[in-house]
């Protein structure tokens, strides 16, 4: 932002800054050595990398095991976004403006998933899907991680039309809106940022996720994630950094652009 | 414009506070009345109800003599200024005006025709494809005014909205107000715990406290013939005195105050009311405004010096106590020693103690022959009879 401030020579200060570079160092150095690796020419991932050749990406990018893998994941992704921001939405909107009685009970049930261990919601969705004999699709995938990752747009949603409050939309009712127009009108488009941020985030941790995935659907729909563990198994091949280097950026852009969007409200 | 009725209205929020309780108020259609009160005696939650935003527990809102109680807030035609003023933040000012008159389906063309004309009845034109954030306070205010007055409600309705502004833009914004509404000739009611603003702005003001109606008159009447103790302290200055009735003569009840002394005056004629008839010993409290007191120099200088000091404006009238004077120091005046003397601009205060410690303020307007008394001198003050209310409840 500001950039630099004053050189204060206070111990406090400069330890601070010192850990800064080393937290830095830890979150930076492993990802430097992935991609460094990933230009490994040979058939095992090596550091520091024997020469340089994009020969792994382009087996990332052609070779069908992989881009299968990406196209479920985006798929998914996409998909389960989509249904976690919608399910968030109507919650959101439920709890704070059209109140139903126990509400509070079911703003507690949507965040459940964010507190329970992944391997136990996996579990649940399996014997869930099993019981209702639909099992094993990319489907029943796309069902569970909308749930799982509902929680964060109904955080943003929430603290979104927070922010809006209420008198805006007593506002457009007094000059006529029926609930309808208002939520059209006045509501859905000052939130609008925090929804897109909502599906940008659930859409991240959807293509992040590996346990869910891979107990709903891991036998019949290979994930990226999954992918990229089965090959650890059975290989070291350079090809796991180079994938790994893709979903580093491909998150990185998606971060910066659900904060512009979340920043970037109306003024 | 049509009237509005509060007919027994109660309410009381989850949690169990009571807001509002037992109201019942006339605006009678064109009026300017304005719901004055200190914080949370329940004039939002009032104004919420007329405009639709909170149900009561019972009585009825009548708005034009329909019972509008049962009718949600799109359904009312009332036109709300919000204390946040609530301008749509992703709107230009244009569409902010516009915003009512296409929710009764307006064609854009007229509405926007009609939008114009009211942003230039409030000073605004040229401003409007600015956004909100892009006006100052006092215009932003103005954009609120239009938008409400855009669909011409029948009700116009404000909560507060001068209370983030400074005095000056205040000021102003109030003469403004106060003649749009005259031109419009629009029903108004508006909600303030300015006392000053009040006063200036209403045909009629109704002081309430917990959540009821203590008076509801003329700025006039309330400050001149207070029902209550209440009603007395909270609009405008005054001096308030705790004692009890002495004697009823005439139209004038003498009291004889906690510290002994006595003063005369007359129960309030509120809204026509025969004054009620106070027994002896009754307890009571008289309320005299600073510019009824009138001050005197102590000691041999007293009758002269008071009638030159004081000229025409306050002539001293309270001699016939005289006999009074006799067991007490009467209504010949309270022995007061000078605090302070303050030059107001337009005022100059004196602010006085009493031997039992009790602070006086006394007024004299810029012009009046104020008594040369200083720091720390000691004086009388007396009050006329027919300035000082003598109120029991
Ligand atoms: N939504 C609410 N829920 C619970 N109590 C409220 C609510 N709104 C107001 N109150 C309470 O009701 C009383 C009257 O409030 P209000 O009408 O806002 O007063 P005023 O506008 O005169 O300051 C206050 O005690 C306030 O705390
Ligand atoms: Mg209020």
């Amino acid at each position: 932002m500001s950039g630099r401030g004053l050189r204060y020579r206070d111990p406090v200060v400069w330890s601070v800054r010192a850990a800064f570079w080393i937290v830095l160092a830890f979150l930076g150095v492993p990802l430097l050595i992935l991609a460094a690796v990933s230009f490994h020419p040979g058939r095992f991932m090596t550091f520091p990398p024997q020469g340089f050749s994009l020969r792994w990406y382009e087996t990332l990018f052609t070779n069908s095991q992989w881009t299968d893998a990406i196209r479920n994941s985006l798929v998914v992704a996409f998909a389960s976004a989509l249904l976690a921001t919608a399910m968030a939405l109507i919650l959101a909107l439920v709890l704070d403006r059209y109140p139903v009685r126990f509400g509070a009970v079911f703003r507690q049930l949507g965040m459940l998933p964010l507190f329970l261990p992944p391997v136990i919601m996996g579990v649940a969705y399996v014997s869930f899907f099993y019981a209702i004999g639909f099992s094993g699709r990319i489907e029943n995938l796309i069902i569970a991680h909308a749930v799982f990752n509902a929680p964060f747009p109904l955080m943003l949603i929430s603290a979104g039309l927070g922010k809006v409050g209420k008198e805006l939309e007593e506002s457009a009712m007094n000059l006529g809106a029926r609930p309808g127009v208002v939520l059209r009108t006045v509501t859905l488009p000052l939130i609008r940022a925090d929804v897109f941020a909502g599906a940008l985030l659930a859409f991240i941790l959807s293509l992040n996720e590996y346990i869910v995935a891979f107990l709903v659907a891991g036998f019949t729909v290979v994930t990226l994630p999954i992918e990229l563990f089965a090959s650890l198994r059975y290989s070291y091949s350079p090809v796991i950094a180079a994938a790994s280097v893709v979903f580093i950026l491909g998150t990185a852009v998606l971060v910066a652009v659900a904060d512009r969007m979340a920043g970037g409200l109306w003024d | 414009m049509s009237r509005v009725d509060l007919v027994q209205v109660t309410k009381t929020y989850p949690g169990g506070v009571k807001a509002v309780d037992g109201v019942s108020l006339t605006v009678e259609a064109g009026e300017f009345m304005t719901l004055l009160g200190p914080s949370g005696c329940g004039k939002t939650t009032s104004l919420r109800m007329i405009a639709g935003f909170e149900q009561p527990d019972s009585g009825q809102v009548l708005i034009g003599g329909k019972d509008v109680t049962r009718v949600p807030p799109y359904e009312r035609d009332t036109g709300m200024v919000f204390q946040s003023l609530a301008l749509f933040p992703h709107m230009s000012v244009l569409d902010n005006v516009m915003y009512g008159l296409r929710m009764r389906r307006v064609p854009r063309p007229e509405a926007e025709a009609r939008a114009k004309e009211m942003l230039a009845l409030v000073q605004l034109a040229g401003y409007e494809q600015r956004r909100p954030h892009q006006l100052s306070g006092g215009q932003r205010q103005r954009v609120a005014f239009a938008r409400a007055l855009a669909v011409n409600p029948s009700i116009f309705l404000l909560d507060e909205p001068f209370a983030a502004l400074d005095a000056k833009l205040r000021d102003e914004l109030q003469v403004e107000l106060r003649r749009l509404q005259q031109r419009l000739r629009i029903t108004t009611v508006f909600v303030t715990h300015n006392q000053r603003e009040a006063m200036t702005l209403s045909d009629r003001v109704a002081v309430m406290r917990d959540g009821r109606v203590e008076q509801v008159g003329t700025p006039q009447e309330v400050y001149e013939e207070p029902a209550t103790v209440f009603v007395a302290g909270f609009v405008g200055m005054t001096n308030l005195f705790k004692g009890h009735v002495v004697a009823q003569d005439g139209g004038f009840v003498r009291v004889r105050t906690a510290e002994g002394f006595e003063i005369a005056g007359r129960p309030p004629r509120t809204n026509g009311a025969p004054p009620q008839a106070l027994a002896p010993g009754q307890p009571v409290t008289v309320s005299v405004r600073p510019e009824a007191l009138r001050l005197v120099q102590a000691g041999a200088a007293g009758a002269v010096g008071e009638a030159g000091a004081v000229g025409e404006a306050g002539t001293p009238t309270a001699r016939e106590s005289g006999e009074a004077a006799g067991e007490s120091n009467g209504t010949g005046g309270i022995p007061v020693r000078v605090d302070m003397v303050r030059f107001v601009g337009e005022l100059v205060e004196y602010h006085l103690f009493t031997p039992g410690g009790q602070e006086i303020l006394c007024t004299y307007q810029r012009g009046q022959a104020a008594p040369a008394v200083g720091q720390g001198a000691q004086a009388l003050v007396r009050v006329e009879p027919g300035e000082a209310r003598v109120l029991w409840q």
